[in-house]
């Protein structure tokens, strides 16, 4: 898809991060690197594109790429040859050191058309040290084409040194009532709300969410809290735990023990990640003690960082239960 | 689209083209090869975004237009088809239908208008030269190129045009070659490009007629070569080539003719006992001789020595003997001239006959 001047309609919170943009388009300014970060599904590389159509479009005129020309129509067929988007064949996967270094020998040869050339890389956030370090000569002492545009989910864990060497553009996430507005737009309305409370407000995720995640959410936190007045086993919970991904499992136990803490600590209405547990939350919070919910998540975030490298799942998802387990029993 | 020609004015142009398509590509559609049909006139082009080449053919056009089929899949159907089978080629519900006798291949297509084609707009700068003079300025410095340098500008052969000037030059750091020639007539001014390694090699691998004229036009970007029914382009390397002049020493002192065959000859047998990895070969020079010496760490030594034309003080220095033997190699004359700034320093190597061609190698400790 290519995102013409329907990027702001299609997308409206992005309106602030094209706003930036703009002023560098309209200024003839464009930085050499720009870091455009924001949570997972807020649309980071619809803008992305829009930028790099709007500069290798040919028209002269408009906020937006014409789509007519040829390098719009090249642009869609995905065979612009000064356009890259730097993505591991792998899906998911982190960008390898050798395709940034390919990347980066490419761009010794003169751009094909006219003077831009724009370069797209997703996730940096997950580069491993010595891909992130191969970018940064070309980052300091880029030509005068090319821009990179730099996504990332946590702008935290990007090196210093490439975050210095980057303008940044912040996209947000727009206030929960539009998002839930805009989404009944695109899915059935009386899931919208509950979409966006899985998605943690970011649009783009929550449409895309499958229906079923919707269910398995509901069927996880039921086990959470069953585990946690003590109510099922937990060996044969993490059992019936395993048909769910671990890495959905683990994101719903941090969100649950997040709130869990927040109600602990501040009673009565709050912001929580879970809105739709309702009372049965508040209650949870009142019986359960600080110190071991902050046990069990400290155990979470470990599992998380494990889950990116080999972890044994079957014995982490045990280790979850049963520790959550013993925090109905208020073990130390 | 429709056109009707035979199999053998097909199947050159194609395979010329097919030469530039990689075999694995990036994007699919540089698998393919576009066929563009134009009063009568068939464009094949084919590109791996580095360097694009055109061939252009009479066919019996029926009806015009463009699209582009797999190049490889087209060039194994026309090549295996018998000889002067007629083809009658069309468009027909976007799949390119290629009849022959009793013999029907439908291919897929991708449409036209998505094929990353280079520029086909005008140039900053064109100007004519000989087939034969470009050839022998590629072919005289190519060898030098470097593999894969850090300083991406290296791997790649500088040409530059100052006035009536033609100028090539290519180094790795550690020679360099240089080649001069005065084309008449070549448009004046000055320009400078360095085409990426792989596009020389291409284009010198196009350059095969010595009679004729070869139309090159420059822009910031790119390089295209006209010849007859071939158009290369090659993207050009970003940045500036190393300033070469600097190297070159301005005068020389010593200077060492020697006959060029026997040079040849007996560095190639020296060099067989040198450091596999430095093939270092110490030149000791005395009034009237030149000894060569090299010796491996399995302390196996080699000695020659031969008569050459030299009359001042003696002095000795190491080069590597690859480096030496690719530039005499490549001298034609009889003699070679040796020439010396000072002891220990590099060693500039010309014919005598040409002294517009020369090679610069640095010395190393022996």
């Amino acid at each position: 898809m290519l995102p013409g001047s329907d990027l702001l309609t299609a997308f409206p919170w992005l309106e602030g991060a094209w706003s930036a943009l703009r002023t560098y388009l309209a200024d003839g300014r464009v930085p050499h690197a720009l870091l455009v970060h924001g949570p997972a599904g807020t649309g980071k590389m619809e803008l992305a594109r829009a930028f790099a159509a709007r500069r290798l479009c040919t028209s002269e005129r408009g906020e937006f790429a014409c789509g007519e020309c040829g390098a719009c129509r090249l642009l869609e067929a995905e065979t612009h040859p000064d356009f890259m988007i730097v993505e591991s064949p792998e899906p998911g996967k982190a960008v390898k050191t050798d395709l940034v270094r390919d990347i980066i020998a490419s761009l010794s040869l003169r751009p094909q058309y006219a003077h831009n050339r724009m370069v797209v890389l997703p996730r940096v956030d997950r580069l491993n040290r010595y891909a992130a370090n191969s970018l940064l000569k070309t980052l300091e002492e880029p030509d005068l084409q090319t821009c990179f545009v730099l996504l990332a989910e946590q702008p935290g864990a990007v090196p210093p040194t490439i975050r210095s060497r980057c303008q940044r553009v912040a996209v947000t996430l727009p206030p929960r009532a539009a998002t839930e507005a805009w989404l009944r737009n695109h899915v059935p309305s009386e899931e919208a709300q509950l979409r966006v409370i899985v998605a943690r407000g970011a649009p783009l995720l929550a449409r895309s969410l499958d229906s079923s995640r919707l269910v398995a959410r509901r069927d996880i936190l039921t086990s959470f809290e069953a585990l946690a007045t003590g109510a099922a086993d937990p060996i044969q919970v993490a059992g019936r735990w395993e048909k769910f991904g671990s890495e959905e499992l683990v994101s719903c136990l941090i969100s649950w023990l997040e709130d869990l803490i927040r109600l602990k600590i501040a009673p009565g209405p709050r912001a929580v990640h879970n809105p739709d547990l309702g009372s049965s939350l508040s209650t949870l919070a009142a019986r359960l003690k600080l110190r071991a919910l902050y046990r069990v998540l400290d155990l979470a975030f470990g599992a998380k960082r494990a889950l990116s490298g080999q972890a044994n799942r079957t014995l982490m998802l045990e280790e979850l239960a049963i520790a959550c387990c013993r925090t109905a029993r208020g073990d130390r | 689209m429709k056109f009707s020609t035979s199999r053998e004015t097909l199947l050159a142009p194609l395979q010329q083209i097919v030469g530039v398509i990689e075999r694995r590509q990036t994007l699919p559609i540089l698998g393919n090869v576009l066929l563009r049909l134009n009063d009568g006139r068939l464009e094949l082009t084919g590109t791996d975004l580095e360097v694009q080449l055109v061939t252009r053919l009479e066919v019996e056009g029926r009806a015009e237009g463009s699209t582009t089929v797999p190049a490889r899949k087209l060039v194994d159907i026309v090549r295996l088809l018998p000889d002067r089978a007629p083809l009658v080629a069309e468009i027909r519900q976007e799949r390119f239908h290629l009849q022959s006798g009793r013999s029907r291949f439908t291919l897929s297509t991708m449409p036209a208008s998505n094929y990353p084609e280079f520029d086909t707009g005008a140039q900053d700068r064109v100007f004519a030269v000989p087939v034969a003079v470009l050839r022998r300025a590629m072919d005289k410095t190519m060898f030098a190129m470097a593999q894969q340098d850090v300083r991406y500008y290296l791997n790649g052969l500088l040409l530059e045009i100052e006035g009536t000037t033609l100028r090539t030059v290519a180094s790795d750091g550690h020679r360099l070659a240089l080649f001069e020639a005065e084309v008449p007539g070549l448009a004046a001014g000055s320009a400078q490009a360095i085409l990426p390694r792989k596009g020389a090699l291409e284009l010198a691998r196009l350059l095969k007629d010595d009679e004729g004229m070869v139309s090159v036009e420059l822009s910031s970007n790119s390089l295209r070569a006209r010849m007859d029914d071939l158009t290369f382009s090659s993207k050009l390397v970003e940045g500036r080539y190393a300033e070469y002049r600097r190297v070159l020493p301005s005068t020389t002192e010593r200077h060492v003719v020697a006959d060029r065959n026997e040079l040849k000859a007996a560095l190639t047998r020296v060099a067989i006992l040198s450091n596999e990895k430095y093939r270092g070969v110490g030149l000791f020079l005395e009034a009237g001789t030149l000894r060569l010496k090299a010796q491996n760490p399995d302390r196996e030594e080699a000695e020659e020595e031969i008569a050459v034309e030299f009359d001042g003080e003696g002095f000795n220095v190491g080069f590597n003997a690859s480096y030496l033997l690719d530039a005499v190699g490549s001298l034609e004359s009889d003699k070679a001239t040796l020439s010396f700034a000072e002891s220990n320093s590099g060693c500039i190597i010309e014919e005598a006959s040409d002294p517009r061609v020369r090679y610069l190698v640095s010395p190393m400790r022996l």
